[in-house]
């Protein structure tokens, strides 16, 4: 993991699959992220941890993008939140219109654990404005 | 009525869809070109402004040819992707090229050929032109009579070209302005520009009073604009080495940054100021007495740059001549060429200097050939400074609060960078031509310089000098105040008490005004006259 600053980098991984959330939060602790995991789309939890732990990064993982993946991706969005989408049915529509609402990147599953933490690693290297002009939009945005 | 369009360049190999994107856009109002194939794009965006590209993946009807993706990375080195949002739009569009497109350059949308929709393709292009290029094109610019926008990019200069009267160059960069002005000012219906003093490095500086739809002018801005790179750098230094001093008073602040293919622009709020009313530095020292000159400056350096000279490190050697030959960075040869050209001066033996105006024929020091290849470390203190502190830099509001502008060559240097530089402005700039003799500028000169060694004896200035000339004083009374309350105070920790090292970096200044060609043969020949008594003060023949 490259290093981003004193800051331990916070993810929260959203997952209903255990199997697949079990095998993430390895993966992503095994290099030094702080992983905190939900296993529900319910806002109450979801609001919380966005709340009270402001994560650098949320990663959803899930079989397809239903309109409650929808829903909490755009509450996500909506929040100001980073977020990377992993998803096991992916058409060019539904990843366009993923891009158009602003999730910063999407990703077929199933995938290698080794692979998540470096799609991880660069997703959170893009965060960081690209430019001036980009720093000077979101300080007038946020 | 203003009638600026939103301006497109489509980008495919097939005819068929060039025709057919064109007509759609054509109908939908927007201005229209196409090109078919990478090369033709590249001279399309050399030559004309685009705030859009429709820009098809594969330029050659090969399997495997991405050229549309190569395109893209072309225009992320060239840095036109800030000023002209991309569209990709393909019939073999892929989970990967999409990511690529999106992720790693930033494009506004990426559409499929196959279930292409016109009016869908046209309600896109206005969506992105309102929440992705973020222009407003019937923005309606009303420009100083006196100063239109053909004379206002007369004072720039474009990536080491500058721009003329009859350059091809001249009307490009007016579509630019103007274009500028309509993303800078998005969200106004109106904005009444008034001219300000045009600044020495290629780039404009003007007052922009917004007004908005909803009702209501705004407050009033500064727009400094220019060259791309410049402004950049300006921003750069600004979120360095400006913002992180910001405290919760009087401040400058940028609120915008916008770019077109060649320019880019800031629009810099002054919180704080009592009015509208603000003039730059230069206009309120030619209405001001010498009580509210004095005031003003006390607030410049104690006030509004008071951070920055608190924040200085520990005593340390700085090479000074490094220091200012850097920040000037004109070569010798450039000074002794405009020595060459001055026809009131000669030059003998290269050691010598006399002038034609001057009474007898006195030969002064010749300071060329003594800072050749000079070295000069002195104990000081270094701290931010502006960098140049100008007439033209500083303005100046009706209650005399002062706020800067022009961070170009804001940053770590030596502390009295900006002390100097403004003692220079007052002699050489803000004393005009017809207001001093060459003669009388002399005398005030050395009755400056007359027998101070150290800081600690520059009180015996002030009653060095007497003259009838009411200018001429208050220039004399300007100086003073900046050499006695500003330059000893802030150097005045350093137990070594020596003068000299305010000496050098006013050496240094008055030879770079005589590459200002803007000012007139008396007001050079001053600077002159005073880098040679500095040269004989500092003792350089003699190294």
């Amino acid at each position: 993991m490259k290093n981003y600053g004193s800051k331990r980098r916070c993810i929260l991984l959203i997952d209903h699959q255990s199997y697949w959330r079990d095998l993430s939060q390895q993966a992503l602790q095994s290099v030094g992220f702080c992983v905190r995991t939900l296993a529900t789309y319910n806002q109450v939890p979801l609001q919380a941890c966005l709340k009270g732990e402001n994560p650098d990064l949320v990663v959803l993982g899930c079989t397809r993008i239903g309109d409650e993946e929808q829903r909490l991706i755009e509450q996500v969005l909506d929040r100001k939140q980073h977020l990377l989408v992993l998803s096991a049915s992916l058409s060019l529509q539904i990843m366009r219109s993923l891009f158009l609402l602003g999730v910063d990147d999407i990703e077929d599953k199933p995938y290698d654990p080794k692979y998540l933490v470096k799609i991880v690693d660069q997703v959170l290297a893009s965060i960081a404005p690209r430019n001036s002009y980009q720093i000077v939009e979101r300080a007038s945005v946020w | 009525m203003v009638n600026r369009k939103g301006r497109i360049l489509i980008v495919d190999d097939q005819e068929h869809w060039r025709k057919a994107l064109v007509e759609i856009l054509e109908r939908g109002g927007f201005h229209t070109d196409s090109a078919s194939s990478t090369s033709e794009a590249l001279e399309c965006l050399q030559k004309y402004l685009y705030h859009l590209l429709v820009l098809d993946i594969r330029l050659v009807d090969i399997a495997g040819n991405e050229e549309g993706m190569g395109l893209l990375g072309e225009l992320e080195r060239r840095g036109l992707s800030e000023a002209t949002k991309v569209i990709m739009l393909s019939a073999y569009g892929t989970q990967e090229y999409m990511r690529t497109s999106f992720t790693e350059y930033n494009v506004v949308d990426f559409l499929s050929k196959d279930d292409f929709d016109n009016e869908e393709f046209l309600r896109e292009v206005r969506k992105i032109f309102s929440e992705k290029v973020k222009i407003n094109l019937a923005l309606d610019i009303h420009w100083p009579q006196t100063s239109r926008p053909e004379q206002i990019v007369l004072t720039l200069n474009i990536d080491g070209t500058s721009v003329h009267h009859d350059s091809p160059l001249r009307s490009q960069v007016v579509i630019e302005l103007e274009d500028l002005f309509c993303r800078l000012f998005s969200q106004a219906k109106s904005v009444l520009v008034r001219p300000s003093t045009a600044g020495w490095s290629g780039t404009g500086v003007l007052r922009v009073q917004p007004f908005y739809p909803t009702g209501g002018g705004g407050y009033e801005v500064i727009v400094k604009f220019g060259d791309f790179r410049k402004i950049e750098e300006e921003y750069r230094n600004f979120s360095e080495y400006v913002q992180p001093f910001l405290g919760g008073e009087r401040n400058t602040t940028i609120n915008g940054l916008r770019r077109t293919p060649s320019l880019a622009g800031i629009t810099y709020s002054l919180l704080g100021t009592t009015n509208d009313r603000v003039v730059d530095f230069g206009e309120f020292y030619r209405h001001a007495d010498g009580s509210q000159i004095k005031e003003a400056l006390d607030r410049l350096f104690w006030h509004t740059c008071k951070a920055w000279y608190a924040s200085r490190g520990q005593l340390e050697l700085v090479d000074l001549t490094a220091e200012y030959q850097r920040l000037f960075s004109y070569p010798l040869e450039t000074i002794k060429h405009v020595l060459s050209d001055q026809q009131n001066i000669s030059v003998r033996d290269d050691q010598k200097l006399s002038f034609k105006s001057l009474p007898g024929n006195r030969a002064f020091t010749n300071p060329l050939p003594m800072i050749d290849g000079l070295s000069l470390v002195y104990p000081t203190y270094c701290c931010i400074t502006h960098g140049d502190f100008n007439h033209r830099n500083l303005l100046v509001d009706s209650d005399g609060n002062m706020w800067l502008v022009d961070f170009q060559g804001t940053g770590p240097g030596h502390i009295l960078r900006d002390v100097a530089s403004l003692d220079s402005a007052v002699r050489f700039q803000l004393l005009t031509a017809e207001e001093a003799t060459l003669e009388e500028r002399l005398r005030m000169e050395e009755a400056l310089l007359d027998n101070i060694q150290r800081f600690s004896q520059v009180d015996q200035l002030i009653n060095k000098f007497s003259t009838t000339n009411r200018a001429l004083a208050k220039a004399h009374a300007t100086v003073i105040h900046l050499r006695t309350d500003m330059a000893r105070k802030l150097v005045e920790a350093n137990p070594v008490d020596d003068i000299s090292e305010y000496y050098i970096a006013l050496l240094y200044n008055a030879l770079n005004t005589l590459r200002f060609s803007s000012l007139s043969p008396v007001q050079r020949e001053h600077a002159l006259l005073c880098a040679s008594l500095l040269a004989d003060r500092l003792g350089l023949g003699s190294q």
